[in-house]
C-alpha cells in the first residue's frame, strides 16, 4: 500500500501498520491528547455558542442586534493577542503553558457569563475574553502538534487533530439541545456543564500532554519581536507561503454565504442553515485524518493547492443556471473535502518550513494573515453582492479564485525548489 | 524512574478532576430537572425580582385621564414588564406597573398590541415563537395568536381602530442579506387580520409596481388611521411608501425611509437613513422632502416615537452598567444632544 524507497522506512510502515488499529497510534500520545483538549474545548465552546443568543432573547430579554456591535472588536483583539503569544511561547520555550492559559481564560468565561448576568457591558466583555483565549492558544497549540511528530507525518498528526476538533464543535450544540429539553429554560445548567467540559480540556493539556523537548536556545540574546517577526517574513519559502495563503483566503466565501446563495436557490428554510453546517463538518470530519495521510504520501502541496481547486468547483457549481438537489449534496461534500485538504495541511506545510525556535510565531503570523484576509473576502463579497447582484459578485470571486491558484500552483512548486525539501 | 512516577501522579490528579467535574455537571442537571417542575420554575424565574405592587383599576384611570408614556421597564426582573409614567405635571409623580409582559409594545386611545416571545420554544434550530396579543385600557389580553419569527415593531393608529406589526420571517435584523419580514395589519378591537402588506396592490410613479421580493416594515398611522406610511424593500433599495386601509393600495413617495414615525401634527417623518454599516436617525419634511439629520452621532435601529412636534424618543444601547438599554430624547430639528429620558427602559409610547 505504501511506496517503499528503503529498508528504513521498511521497518517504520511495519510499525506503522503494527499500531494501525490505533488511529492515534502513529502520531503519538501528545498529538492524541491536544486533539482531545479541542474535541473537550470546542464541546464546551460550542455549547454556549449554540444557547448564548436564546439566553439573550428568552431569558435576558435582550434584542441580537445590541449584541452585535462588539463583534469587529472582537476580531480585532483577537489577532493582536495571537502574533504576541505566539512570541511569548517562542521566547519562554513554554508553549505548553501559554496554551494553557489560553484554554484557562476560555473555562472562566463560561462562569463569568453566569456572574455577569444582564449587564451588556459584562456580556461584551465576557465574549471578548473569550475570544483572547482562542487567540492564546491556537498557535502554540498547533507548534506542539508540529514538534510532537517527525517532519514526514505533521498531515496526518493535524489531520487527527482537526478530526477531534470538529467532533466537538458537531456534539455541542446537540448536547446544549438536549440539555435544554431536559431543564427548558435552564441556561445555568448548559453554561455550568460546558464549564465542566472546559475544566477537563485544560487538565488534558495541563497534566497529560508533555511539554516537547526544548533544544538549547541557540543564541543567548534572542533578537528583538519585531526583528522576529520580520526576519520570518524574510525567509521566501515562509513569506511565499504567508502570501500565497493570504491570498487564496481573500478569495475565500464564508460557509454562511455559500449557504445563502443555495437558499436562494432552492428558497430553503433558514431553519436549514445548521444542518448544512453539520454536513459539512460531518465530511470534513471523516475525511480529516486519510486526507492529512494523502498530503503526507503524495505531497502536500498539491493536496492544498487541490483544495482550493474544490472549493472553485463549488463556485461553478453554485453559478449554474439549474442546480438540482442532488448537486447540493454534492456540494456540501466538496466542502467537506475542501476543508479537510486545506485547513491542517496549511498548518503542516508551515510547520515544515519554520525554524522549530520561531515556529509558534510562524504559524501565528500565517493565521493572522489568512484570518484578515478571510474578513476582507467576507466585507468584499457583501458589498459586491449589494451593488453588483449574487450572480456577479459570484462570477468575482470564481475569476479571482482561479487566478490566485494558477499562481498558488507555479509560487508554491518554486517554493519547493528553493528550499529543496518537501513541502 | 522520575518521569514515570511524575506521569502516574499527573494521571491521578487527572482522574480526580474529571471524576469532580463529572459530579457536578450530573448533580447540578438533575437538581435543576428534579424541581419541582421546569416550566413552573421557569414562571418564577421570570417573576423574580423586587416585588411591586400592580397597578388597580383607579390608578390606571387616574393616570390615563392625563397624558402618559406607556414603556416596557428593563431594570429587573421580569424584563419587560409595562409600566406607565406620567407625562403631565398635575399627573401622579410614581409609575405604575402592569401585569403584562412585551417585548415591544404600542398603544393608544384604549388599544394596545404587545409582541412578546414564547420562552417554551428554545431550539437553536427553529426560529422563535412570537405570541402577538392584543390588550385594552385594563392592560388584560384581549385576543392572542402566534407567528414564528423575530420580533421587530408594532403600532396602533391614533384612534385606536388598526393595529399592526413586523416580524422576521428569515434573517435576524434589518442589515441581513438574506432578511425577509412579515407585516400584517390588525383590526385592534376584534383581532381580525386586515392583510400581510406585501398583498396591497403598489404604486409607483402612476404605474403598477410589482416584483417578487417585496418586503414590507415599520407601518405609522395618520390621525384618520386609514391613512399609514412603512418602508418597503425591493432588491438593494428601500422606499417610503404611503397606504390606504380601506383600499388596499400603497403608493411609493421618497427613496431611502426606514421604520418611518409620522409627527403629531403630520407635517414629518422621522426615520432611520442607512449611512454605510449603521443608521442615522433623519427627519423628513413631507410638505418640501427637505431631510434634517438629528444631532444623534450613534446608529439607531428603531422606529422612533415622536414626544411632541419637537422632540423624538428612541432606544439606545446604554452601556453605562448596570443598565443595558434606555430611552432618550433628541431635538427633532438637529440642534441639541441625546439625552436620558427614561433609564432602563425600552419601547416608549406618548399617549395623548
Amino acid at each position: 500500500m505504501y511506496p517503499i524507497e528503503n529498508s528504513g522506512d521498511l521497518i517504520k510502515n511495519k510499525r506503522r501498520q503494527l499500531f494501525s488499529r490505533q488511529m492515534w497510534a502513529s502520531v503519538g500520545r501528545n498529538v492524541f491528547f491536544l486533539g482531545l483538549t479541542s474535541l473537550l474545548t470546542d464541546i464546551s465552546s460550542e455549547m454556549v455558542t449554540a444557547t448564548l443568543p436564546l439566553y439573550l432573547l428568552l431569558t435576558l430579554r435582550l434584542a441580537p442586534l445590541q449584541f452585535g456591535l462588539i463583534d469587529g472588536l472582537n476580531q480585532g483583539a483577537s489577532v493582536l493577542v495571537r502574533i504576541a503569544s505566539g512570541l511569548i511561547a517562542d521566547r519562554s520555550r513554554r508553549p505548553k503553558e501559554v496554551a494553557t492559559a489560553g484554554y484557562g481564560f476560555s473555562a472562566l468565561c463560561r462562569i463569568g457569563l453566569l456572574l455577569v448576568g444582564r449587564s451588556g457591558l459584562g456580556i461584551s466583555a465576557v465574549v471578548l475574553l473569550d475570544r483572547i483565549g482562542k487567540g492564546i492558544r491556537t498557535a502554540p497549540r498547533d507548534a506542539m502538534i508540529a514538534a510532537s511528530v517527525p517532519s514526514e507525518r505533521l498531515g496526518t498528526a493535524f489531520g487527527v487533530h482537526r478530526a477531534m476538533d470538529t467532533a466537538g464543535a458537531m456534539l455541542g450544540p446537540l448536547l446544549a439541545a438536549g440539555l435544554l429539553a431536559l431543564t427548558p429554560g435552564s441556561y445555568d445548567v448548559v453554561f455550568i456543564v460546558s464549564f465542566c467540559f472546559a475544566i477537563v480540556g485544560v487538565a488534558v493539556i495541563s497534566l497529560l500532554v508533555e511539554s516537547p523537548a526544548a533544544n538549547e536556545p541557540e543564541d543567548a540574546s534572542p533578537p528583538a519581536s519585531s526583528q522576529v517577526v520580520f526576519q520570518l517574513l524574510a525567509r521566501p519559502g515562509f513569506r511565499m507561503l504567508v502570501l500565497i495563503s493570504s491570498a487564496l483566503a481573500l478569495t475565500t466565501l464564508s460557509d454562511s454565504f455559500i449557504f445563502l446563495t443555495l437558499q436562494r436557490r432552492f428558497s430553503l428554510s433558514l431553519s436549514m442553515f445548521p444542518l448544512l453546517y453539520v454536513g459539512i463538518a460531518l465530511v470534513y470530519m471523516v475525511l480529516a485524518i486519510p486526507v492529512g495521510r494523502l498530503a503526507d504520501r503524495l505531497g502536500r502541496r498539491p493536496i492544498f493547492v487541490a483544495g482550493y481547486g474544490l472549493l472553485a468547483l463549488v463556485y461553478a457549481l453554485l453559478l449554474l443556471p439549474n442546480v438540482s438537489q442532488t448537486m447540493s449534496l454534492g456540494i456540501l461534500i466538496l466542502m467537506g473535502f475542501y476543508y479537510a485538504a486545506t485547513d491542517g495541511v496549511l498548518a503542516a506545510l508551515a510547520s515544515a518550513i519554520l525554524p522549530e525556535q520561531w515556529r509558534t510565531t510562524g504559524l501565528a503570523i500565517l493565521t493572522t494573515g489568512t484570518s484578515l484576509a478571510r474578513l476582507f473576502a467576507s466585507l468584499g463579497y457583501g458589498a459586491l453582492w449589494t451593488y453588483l447582484g449574487p450572480n456577479q459578485a459570484l462570477s468575482f470571486f470564481l475569476l479571482g479564485i482561479s487566478i490566485t491558484l494558477l499562481l498558488a500552483w507555479v509560487f508554491l512548486s518554486r517554493l519547493e525548489r528553493d528550499t529543496n525539501e518537501t513541502v | 524512574m522520575k518521569l514515570s512516577s511524575n506521569r502516574q501522579g499527573n494521571q491521578r490528579i487527572f482522574a480526580w478532576v474529571v471524576f469532580g467535574c463529572i459530579a457536578l455537571a450530573v448533580c447540578y442537571t438533575a437538581l435543576v430537572s428534579l424541581r419541582a417542575s421546569a416550566e413552573a420554575d421557569y414562571a418564577k424565574a421570570q417573576g423574580q425580582g423586587t416585588p411591586v405592587p400592580l397597578a388597580q383599576p383607579a390608578d390606571l384611570q387616574a393616570f390615563q385621564s392625563g397624558s402618559h408614556l406607556v414603556y416596557l421597564r428593563q431594570e429587573t426582573a421580569p424584563y419587560g414588564q409595562v409600566n406607565i409614567a406620567g407625562l403631565d405635571s398635575s399627573s401622579p409623580q410614581k409609575s405604575l406597573q402592569t401585569e403584562l409582559l412585551c417585548d415591544r409594545i404600542h398603544y393608544a386611545a384604549g388599544n394596545g398590541i404587545c409582541l412578546r416571545y414564547d420562552p417554551s420554544v428554545s431550539d437553536s434550530l427553529v426560529p422563535p415563537r412570537v405570541w402577538v396579543t392584543l390588550f385594552g385600557p385594563d392592560f388584560k389580553p384581549r385576543h392572542q395568536f402566534t407567528v414564528d419569527g423575530v420580533l421587530s415593531r408594532a403600532r396602533v393608529s391614533p384612534d385606536g381602530k388598526y393595529a399592526a406589526f413586523t416580524v422576521f420571517v428569515a434573517g435576524h435584523s434589518y442589515a441581513d442579506v438574506n432578511m425577509s419580514t412579515a407585516t400584517v395589519l390588525l383590526d385592534a378591537a376584534t383581532g381580525t387580520s386586515l392583510g400581510n402588506l406585501e398583498e396591497f396592490e403598489t404604486w409607483k410613479d402612476g404605474q403598477p409596481y410589482q416584483a417578487p421580493e417585496f418586503n414590507f416594515w415599520g407601518v405609522t398611522f395618520a390621525q384618520d388611521s386609514n391613512r399609514f406610511y412603512a418602508t418597503l424593500k425591493n432588491g438593494n433599495t428601500v422606499y417610503l411608501v404611503q397606504g390606504d386601509v380601506a383600499a388596499h393600495t400603497l403608493t411609493v413617495l421618497h427613496e431611502s425611509v426606514e421604520c418611518p414615525s409620522l409627527s403629531p401634527d403630520e407635517t414629518r417623518i422621522a426615520f432611520k437613513k442607512r449611512a454605510g454599516t449603521r443608521w442615522q436617525l433623519t427627519v423628513l419634511d413631507l410638505a418640501t422632502m427637505k431631510e434634517t439629520e438629528l444631532a444623534e452621532k450613534e446608529g439607531i435601529d428603531d422606529q422612533v416615537e415622536w414626544l411632541d412636534n419637537q422632540h423624538i424618543l428612541y432606544q439606545k444601547g446604554d452601556y453605562d452598567p448596570p443598565k443595558w438599554v434606555s430611552v432618550f430624547v433628541i431635538p427633532a430639528d438637529g440642534s441639541g444632544k441625546p439625552e436620558v429620558f427614561m433609564p432602563n427602559a425600552t419601547s416608549p409610547v406618548v399617549v395623548r
